[in-house]
């Protein structure tokens, strides 16, 4: 495939990701948005190296890699928040989550 | 047509379909399984832009992980076993969803307008070797780092939990 229908593959990834993370009230399916337009990302930086733009070859699967490493790690957390609210509040719609210290 | 041309045009097809699915799913544990279709389709996507490595990592973490992270957070939260049709309530109103056709499309018509310099196609055996010495080489600083980043989030994530729990 060309560079052009991997740019809009992932041009469409990260649309359908912002929309589910602008529309979308329970936190959970936010984290997957999250996950939705970070691998947009990383699947350009892919795309670019492949095509040969960069400094050299595989620095775009380089960060890549990075973008991916930190998205586990922010998903974690993330969820670990996510579980620890459920706990606090019994629920985890983003919309009725309206006060701070419980 | 090539027949690489034509399987990358169907994992796309399949990305696609499977994004659909995680964003307009009223049911939140289909759309946590959708995900295992788009992250899996994004790998194979990996694999056909050469990117060996990289696919089998995409593969491992995030649809051996995060994806396995995600339905288990799913299942853990009580809304979805109570009533799994509208556990995934969305905004009820048309303009973010006008909104992101017109950035969608605004941004295909910027792509198909720029001319990027395709230069060359280049055909590696394995890209391990490189991206392994790429690493401890040029890339040390951000590798050490994200390894503290990995166990501060380990033990954050940790900490998170029993604190809920002690309450």
């Amino acid at each position: 495939m060309t560079l052009l229908g991997t740019l809009c593959i992932s041009a469409i990834l990260f649309a359908l990701g912002l929309v589910t993370f602008i529309t979308r009230r329970n936190a959970i399916a936010v984290l997957m948005a999250v996950e939705l337009i970070l691998n947009a990302a990383a699947l350009n930086f892919a795309a670019f190296a492949h095509a040969g733009i960069g400094a050299h070859i595989l620095q775009g699967q380089v960060f890549s890699l990075f973008i991916i490493i930190l998205a586990a790690a922010e998903a974690v957390v993330a969820l670990a928040l996510v579980m620890a609210v459920y706990r606090e509040k019994g629920h985890i719609y983003l919309d009725r989550l309206t006060s701070l210290q419980g | 047509m090539e027949l690489l041309t034509v399987i990358s045009l169907g994992i796309g097809l399949l990305v696609v379909a499977s994004s659909l699915v995680v964003a307009f799913n009223q049911n939140l544990l289909r759309s946590a399984f959708a995900m295992f279709g788009a992250l899996f389709g994004v790998g194979a996507l990996y694999a056909t832009l050469q990117a060996d490595f990289l696919a089998m990592v995409q593969i491992l973490v995030y649809a051996g992980g995060i994806c396995v992270l995600f339905i288990f957070g799913t299942m853990f939260t009580k809304e979805v076993t109570e009533d799994p049709e509208r556990s995934n309530p969305s905004y009820q109103n048309l303009f973010p969803y006008i909104a992101i056709v017109i950035i969608a499309c605004f941004m295909i018509f910027c792509l198909q307008d720029a001319q990027w310099a395709e230069g060359s196609r280049w055909a590696l055996d394995s890209t391990v070797k490189d991206l392994g010495r790429r690493l401890l080489t040029d890339y040390l600083l951000p590798f050490e780092v994200v390894s503290f980043l990995l166990l501060t989030s380990l033990i954050g994530a940790m900490a998170l939990i029993l604190q809920g729990g002690k309450k």
